[in-house]
């Protein structure tokens, strides 16, 4: 539970003060080894925020926050097929 | 092997709350997304802020990895940069006093501008996009004014927040700009004659389109000569020089490519002219 907390908070920060990139990669990671890991769309959200709105789809600007949620749901299908364990 | 055993009640639960969460939260985003985005970019200021204090003890630290060798050719490339620099900075004191006594003499004043010097929060090597934050808000700047680097043109204002902003560079991808292409003897012609001016015979306008990280492509016809290292102005500011031309046998046109003179990911200061 610990471990998911810190990382979760790190996940959040590293939005702020890493490279895109590199928060996407730790949101993946995340995604493997934690149960609903709710951060990631948050991640998805500050990275929109801070960086501009600028390519829309039908009105909805935050592209990442919607990757995001895709990613979300496609890895916790990917993990019941796996079978991996969850913390 | 232990084989998880599936609670396909527990799962259905878990799913529809996942669902419910994510409906509610495009619900938001859709109408409040906006606040959404000021609470952001109100915490980005204060979060880097900390990262460089916790950082800049380190950034010396990682210079003492390098080779010695290494540094010794970088100071050496520097030094001789250097030099080239100062005597170009010398030819182009002299076009200013030039410019400024044909000024004189046409009786022409220079429009009043309003600058504002802002620090980049965020690079745009950070940016998915090429955008860069930076720590002025609504007080300092409005939409669309222009960004200026080095006095390069470098973007304008995208979005306004209480104590930062987005600037989106020109070289955002399929962003266009109009630009003018300059033949480089025309920058150090003498005094045009009586009939010919070569600063406006040896100009194309054209439009160049950004293709992200700083670099532009213009599409010229074929017939059009032009070399590498020619110039490129926009609104009379030199924003680059022609690094690659592109020929396509296929094509009627050419593919001229060129960069900012700076690497956008250096960007640590930034001029915000005002707009009238």
């Amino acid at each position: 539970m610990i471990k998911r907390v810190i990382f979760g908070i790190f996940l959040i920060i590293s939005a702020f003060i890493f490279p895109w990139w590199v928060s996407a990669i730790l949101a993946v990671i995340g995604l493997f080894y934690f149960e609903n890991l709710y951060e990631v769309i948050f991640v998805g959200i500050i990275i929109d925020s801070l960086y501009g709105g600028i390519i829309e789809f039908f009105g909805f600007d935050f592209i990442f926050t919607a990757m995001s949620i895709i990613l979300f749901f496609i890895m916790s299908k990917i993990k019941q097929n796996l079978l991996i364990g969850n913390k | 092997m232990t084989y998880l055993q599936k609670n396909k009640r527990n799962n259905r639960h878990s799913k529809i709350n996942q669902i419910i969460f994510v409906i509610v939260l495009i619900v938001i985003l859709f109408f409040a997304g906006s606040q959404v985005r000021g609470v952001a970019q109100f915490l980005n200021g204060p979060i880097n802020i900390v990262k460089s204090v916790v950082y800049s003890p380190f950034e010396t630290f990682f210079n003492y990895l390098k080779s010695k060798d290494n540094l010794v050719d970088q100071n050496s490339a520097l030094t001789e940069e250097n030099k080239r620099l100062k005597i170009e900075l010398l030819s182009l004191d002299s076009l200013k006093q030039e410019n400024q006594s044909i000024k004189n003499i046409l009786k022409y004043s220079n429009p009043e501008r309003t600058s504002v010097v802002s620090k980049v929060i965020n690079s745009n090597s950070f940016s998915p996009y090429d955008t860069l934050v930076i720590d002025v808000g609504e007080n300092s700047v409005t939409v669309g004014d222009e960004v200026f680097y080095a006095n390069v043109p470098i973007g304008k204002i995208f979005e306004v927040y209480r104590s930062s902003s987005v600037v989106k560079l020109y070289s955002f991808n399929s962003e266009k700009i109009s630009v003018k292409i300059l033949k480089p003897e025309s920058i150090f012609d003498n005094a045009p004659t009586a009939d010919i001016d070569p600063v406006i015979t040896n100009q194309l306008s054209a439009e160049a389109i950004g293709i992200s990280s700083g670099g532009f492509k213009i599409s010229v016809p074929k017939d059009v000569l032009l070399n590498i290292n020619d110039i490129i102005t926009k609104d009379d500011y030199v924003i680059g020089q022609i690094g690659s031309i592109e020929f396509d046998s296929s094509n009627t046109f050419q593919n001229v490519y060129f960069n900012f003179p700076f690497r956008t990911s250096d960007i640590e200061f930034v001029e915000i002219i005002k707009s009238i």
